[in-house]
């Protein structure tokens, strides 16, 4: 009880921050690991499916609590070759809208996938994050810190997802709130989808 | 008396010296602090910390030996050979140790030390471009990379393997830094290439 309240408490705080003016932009290798670090955390719709698959690799337990934050960023990571290369590719925005539906469906179900069906779902998706990204990628920017920032950001939100997800080790309070989450994270999914294929 | 003459020394000021260059030492340092400061550089020290985690101690230890061998010869290859080498190839080899160190790879004893040498080597060759273009001495400055390389690397790989036995979820934690090493190296080269 204590830890939920010191998290909404944090999350509540984070919410008023006030947003820093920065005078003098970073450059070269600063420059280019905070321009990555930003770019993963800047689209709702990314940062909500990097949390879910945190919280259901905490939700699906060993090994998928570690391996599902390794294969997210390695597939990503490859999709934003695609991306760079200007490989063609169709519905990236409906694929990364889709990510945040169905994984968060998959959090709200406790959907026990087995490992290789979980691993060949996220990996598909992360194709779609990743491509989205490559595309988007500042040429300007320093290539190897930017991509050490943007990976890093992705990784630490899956780590924070699955810090969420270890409440699911708490009943009666912990599972129900790791659920709400999933909810949370289809319900916004729903929209994104809806906005992908134009219907709002 | 011996005792207070010691003491007495060691409260002797050293002495300062304001430019390094003037000691004929400039290019020393410059070869060490290019190698610490530059990201791709001190990437491949950390996955290299990471995969000897995964070896046994007999086999971890020739990384120490590889790393300054292939810095010294990279070092040495770019004095004579002045071209520069895609920067594409620096990512692929932060991608391919990286995914050794990612799936926990145990690499036999000749793969690895060949491995380490020529990643070490490219490394090494990358670093001392700018010096052999600038016109640094080429001996200290790639000794300064040598030694530079062979202290991280001590450190790294004997806190990665000390710190691996003391938890299991540590070698997950270098697992996780692998992959995502991996995948920085990647999009690295994938940059380098679009660019």
């Amino acid at each position: 009880m204590f830890f939920l309240r010191t998290l909404v408490l944090v999350v509540a705080s984070a919410l008023i921050l006030p947003s820093v003016a920065l005078a003098h932009s970073a450059e070269g290798i600063a420059g280019g690991a905070i321009s990555g670090f930003l770019h993963p955390l800047a689209g709702p719709d990314h940062l909500l499916a990097m949390l879910a698959v945190g919280l259901w690799g905490a939700q699906l337990g060993r090994p998928l609590i570690y391996a599902l934050p390794i294969v997210f960023p390695l597939i990503m990571a490859l999709g934003g070759v695609l991306g760079i290369m200007s490989v063609p590719m169709i519905a990236v925005e409906l694929g990364i809208a889709l990510s945040a539906l169905v994984l968060g469906l998959a959090i709200i179900a406790a959907f026990r996938a087995p490992v290789p069906i979980a691993i060949a779902l996220v990996a598909l998706f992360a194709v779609f994050h990743g491509y989205a990204h490559g595309a988007e990628l500042p040429s300007a920017a320093e290539p190897l810190a930017y991509g050490l920032g943007f990976v890093v950001a992705t990784g630490l939100v899956h780590l924070a997802g699955v810090a969420i997800g270890l409440l699911n080790e708490r009943p009666p309070a912990g599972p129900t709130v790791v659920r709400a989450g999933g909810g949370f994270v289809a319900l916004s999914g729903a929209y994104f989808t809806a906005a992908a294929v134009g219907i709002v | 008396m011996q005792r207070l003459l010691i003491g007495a020394l060691l409260f002797l000021p050293s002495p300062a010296h304001a430019h390094l260059v003037g000691m004929e030492f400039g290019d020393f340092y410059a070869g060490a602090l290019h190698l610490i400061v530059a990201p791709e550089h001190v990437a491949i020290l950390i996955t290299l910390a990471c995969i000897a985690a995964f070896q046994s101690r007999n086999v971890a230890r020739w990384i120490l030996i590889a790393l300054p061998v292939g810095l010294g010869f990279g070092g040495a290859a770019a004095m004579i050979w002045t071209t520069e080498i895609p920067t594409t190839l620096i990512g692929l080899s932060l991608a391919m140790l990286g995914i050794a160190a990612a799936a926990a790879l145990r690499v036999h004893l000749a793969v690895l030390i060949a491995a380490s040498v020529l990643v070490a080597g490219l490394h090494g060759f990358t670093n001392a471009l700018p010096a052999a273009d600038g016109g640094a001495d080429p001996l200290l400055y790639t000794l300064g990379a040598m030694s530079a390389g062979t202290v991280l690397g001590t450190i790294g790989i004997a806190a990665a393997t000390v710190l691996a036995a003391r938890h299991r979820m540590v070698p997950m934690a270098y697992r996780i830094v692998a992959g995502w090493i991996t995948a920085s190296g990647a999009m690295y080269g994938a940059l380098s290439l679009a660019a």
